[in-house]
């Protein structure tokens, strides 16, 4: 994929004559009228343009020199763009390296950088460093590749593993085969600096023992124990008395066992049944501590010994049945709660079983990178999907609904990473694969929980338009509040005693009204131009106004938006309320809605050479693109095309002329072809593209 | 380095190192050659005529990607592009079929996904510096990323996408 993205890029290059038409215009200083499009002067000299890139880079490759800023993406600011090598994926090494001073110069540069999301921090060992400066740059061990650019001169750089240490820690990089640099991750896990226990907060514990080991004689007590951890006994079973659960992997199997106090009769245990390690995971860097832990076994209820003597009782969870009899396609949620009960199943719906299998497949190729030694602890979902076992730490995206102060605090300070485990094997994946995840298993949870909204101030169909409509939650959840929680708003204030800058004229008013009988009422306060203020007056923001106020119980909210944001919501509303009449029942229509109907009123025979009129259409892109959502399917010549949301098309054939009705308003409309056998409607504007279903 | 003292060398100078970043923009925002061109001419003349006085070379690369991203907006929106249908020899065709596959699918995404996969997977930005030139969280980019990707993959049915 990444090589068709660069030869596609290559390909995106201005004709010469255009490029050659604007140095003119601006060597002289002056702006005169450039010719219009389309430029079919310019087509005879493509080729020839092609040409005479594709030999400059050549021969630039051949002096192993690459010096072309119009070949090549051009950084000026000497930044490493580094990313990892496909599957099977060779690096080639064909440059001579940078000059001393350029090198230099990338190195001071790039004291931090990221590679394969991952953050890292220029920290040279010397020894080490020297070792690899040694041992020289190996194809064999290059994992990465990219570029470095500066003023028109791009070299390689090559992205290595270092010696004895897993890629998640350590990396080289290489710009000379015979030199590096070397970085470290500091990231959640492998961090080992421990000080201030006190503030240290434990995020989770889990214990992995393995059967194989139960005899190993390697165990001590050390009652003194907690007192060299950074982490007290105290804030220790402070957590697990909280938390209740807690995950045993044994043999790699994770069980989750509730905790079930202290043993007092430890001598009564018998023989082990499994040893291995306890590791604790705290602090705001994600830091960890391991123990010894031996594990004994009594039915289905266990018993840990720490490494101070002390041994904790844990009993099986009963969820835990539930999941061992989850069928494929359902799922349960599990809480922190102690449960007695088997939890509810549910079942994923074929629709949303289509997202979590794509999701999860998009997941699967970065799986190895996010694997960690925690199992889950805390609120999750269990689910079964093609043959495999998943759980998934708490659904955050929920805590977003809520969008009250105290839970977008805990949202954001869980937003790095989620819990997440494959058939028992642990992962932290980002957070935002998590909450989609989650925010689709939430959906076929809860399918019943209904909304209301209300909507003044726009505009469809050329008509003022205000609607109140009720519908599903999950509708509203999957539409209008993903898109209001895509974190494009940046909250600046919130003010208490109801004063806020008045709006300006067209203001748009939105509320909300979930089913806890809660109103929310957001104003859109600009037009989308407004916001897309083409200079960068104060910088690299943009020109920003209080875009959205949001009316809570917690206070009036202001917050900054960007333009494209704003032209998403609109688009999303107004999708949802179109697709909210197209499947709802007749007593809930719009005035809108009901209106959008396609009429065909004459016929074409193939080879018929139709010429369609000429009009002046007085219709924006925005309601032609809803009149389009309204008409939602065609069925023409006994075939079905759906409305594809997409725009642009080269007719092939004009099959019929027929008349579109929106909202009291009938416009003439073509029905055409293209060559693919798309059905385009044409309304004297870029045709609609309606594909075959 | 040579010292820039007129406007018209700073806009050249400009015009090397970014033609393609601007270009590509313009053709994966607007798919069709001529329009692309346009934006791509225009872009660079109100560099000119702005002569904004930029703190530094990645003020103005995000300068000219967010000037860009707005005209193409423009350039949708106008009662000309509405009021035409585009030529085909205008299109941008890819030399090659899996290339044309990829681009048409690139094209159907939204044109916010659109150009943050584009500066990604073809400029080579990472999220983070997609963030502070557009303005936007690095949430946002990383989840534009994520649900880019998504649609790729659905629309290139898993073969191509690999």
């Amino acid at each position: 994929m990444n090589k068709t993205f660069q030869s596609l890029h290559a390909q995106m290059q201005p004709d010469k004559a255009v490029k050659a038409e604007l140095l003119e215009q601006v060597r002289n200083g002056r702006r005169a009228e450039l010719s219009r499009s389309p430029r079919k002067f310019a087509f005879a000299a493509i080729a020839a343009a092609l040409v005479l890139v594709v030999g400059l880079t050549g021969f630039l490759m051949l002096s192993k020199r690459l010096t072309t800023a119009d070949s090549l993406c051009v950084n000026e600011t000497y930044e490493l763009h580094l990313s990892p090598l496909g599957e099977g994926e060779k690096a080639e090494m064909s440059q001579l390296p940078p000059m001393p001073d350029f090198e230099e110069k990338v190195w001071k540069n790039n004291t931090e950088i990221d590679f394969e999301g991952r953050h890292y921090t220029l920290a040279d060992d010397l020894e080490q460093r020297e070792r690899l400066c040694a041992d020289g740059l190996n194809e064999a061990d290059i994992i990465g590749t990219g570029t470095v650019s500066a003023y028109g001169n791009t070299y390689q750089a090559f992205v290595t593993t270092v010696e004895d240490s897993p890629k998640e820690q350590f990396i080289a990089v290489w710009l000379r085969e015979s030199e590096c640099h070397m970085y470290i991750c500091l990231d959640s896990y492998y961090n080992d600096s421990y000080d201030d226990k006190s503030e240290k907060e434990i995020i989770s514990m889990s214990v992995s023992a393995y059967t194989a080991q139960a005899d190993n004689e390697g165990y001590y007590i050390d009652p003194a124990f907690f007192d060299s951890l950074n982490v007290t006994r105290e804030q220790f079973f402070g957590f697990i008395e909280s938390y209740d659960t807690i995950s045993l992997v044994i043999d790699d199997a994770q069980t989750n066992c509730i905790y079930d106090g202290v043993r007092t009769n430890a001598d009564e245990l018998g023989e082990p049944y499994a040893k291995g390690t306890m590791t604790i995971l705290y602090g705001d860097d994600s830091v960890t501590l391991e123990m010894q832990a031996v594990v004994f076994k009594d039915g289905e209820s266990y018993a840990v010994q720490l490494q101070d003597g002390t041994v904790l009782n844990f009993k099986a969870n009963e969820s835990r049945k539930s999941v061992d009899e989850l069928q494929e396609g359902e799922f349960i949620r599990l809480t922190d709660e102690v449960q007695d009960e088997q939890p509810q199943k549910y079942a994923i719906t074929d629709e949303y079983r289509r997202y979590l299998s794509v999701q999860l497949g998009d997941l699967s190729y970065n799986l190895d990178n996010y694997k960690t030694d925690f199992a889950i602890n805390g609120d999750r979902y269990t689910f079964k999907l093609d043959g495999r076992t998943y759980s998934i730490a708490y659904c955050r995206s929920e805590a977003r609904l809520l969008a009250d102060e105290p839970t977008q605090y805990i949202y954001k300070q869980a937003e790095q990473s989620a819990n997440f485990t494959a058939d028992g094997t642990a992962y932290r994946i980002p957070d935002e694969t998590a909450a989609a995840i989650c925010s689709h298993l939430w959906a076929c949870e809860n399918p019943d929980a209904k909304v209301e909204i209300n909507m003044s101030g726009y505009t469809i169909g050329g008509r003022e338009h205000e609607e109140a409509l009720s519908m599903s939650e999950v509708e509203l959840f999957n539409s209008l509040y993903e898109s209001l929680s895509t974190d494009d708003c940046e909250l600046v204030k919130t003010v208490t005693d109801g004063v806020y800058p008045d709006f300006r004229e067209g203001a748009r008013t939105i509320e909300l009204k979930n089913s806890a009988g809660e109103w929310q009422r957001m104003l859109i306060a600009v037009d989308i131009f407004d916001g897309g203020e083409l200079p960068l007056n104060n910088g690299m923001g943009g020109v920003r106004v209080f875009d959205l106020v949001v009316e809570t119980e917690q206070g009036t909210q202001l917050y900054f938006v960007g333009s494209d944001w704003l032209f998403e919501l609109e688009k999303d509303i107004k999708r949802l309320v179109n697709s909210h009449t197209v499947f709802s029942s007749a007593g809930e229509q719009n005035d809108f809605k009901k209106d959008v109907q396609l009429t065909i009123n004459e016929t074409y025979a193939a080879g018929d050479n139709i010429a369609i009129e000429d009009i002046a259409l007085e219709i924006d892109q925005m309601e032609l693109f809803e009149i389009m959502e309204g008409i939602g399917e065609v069925t023409f010549e006994g075939r079905t095309y759906r409305f594809t949301g997409q725009f642009g098309a080269s007719i092939a054939r004009t099959a019929a002329k027929g008349t579109v009705t929106a909202d009291g308003r009938s416009y003439a409309a073509y029905i055409c072809f293209d060559e693919n056998g798309s059905l385009l409607i044409d309304m004297h504007t870029t045709p609609a593209v309606f594909a075959v279903e | 380095m040579k010292t820039l003292s007129t406007q018209a060398e700073k806009t050249e100078r400009a015009i090397e190192l970014y033609t393609q970043l601007v270009y590509g923009i313009a053709l994966s925002q607007l798919n069709d050659r001529s329009e692309a061109d346009d934006v791509y001419q225009e872009v660079f003349l109100l560099h000119l005529d702005k002569a904004i006085d930029f703190k530094n070379d990645e003020h103005e690369k995000a300068w000219l990607i967010k000037t860009t991203v707005n005209l193409c907006k423009r350039f949708n929106f106008s009662p000309w592009k509405l009021r035409t249908v585009p030529l085909e020899e205008a299109r941008f065709v890819p030399a090659a079929e899996e290339e044309r596959t990829v681009w048409t699918a690139l094209c159907s995404l939204k044109p916010k996904y659109r150009l943050t996969v584009y500066l990604h997977y073809f400029e080579g930005m990472s999220s983070e510096v997609i963030a502070r030139t557009l303005g936007i969280k690095h949430d946002t980019v990383r989840k534009q990323l994520q649900r880019g990707r998504e649609m790729l993959k659905v629309r290139l049915e898993g073969d191509l996408y690999e």
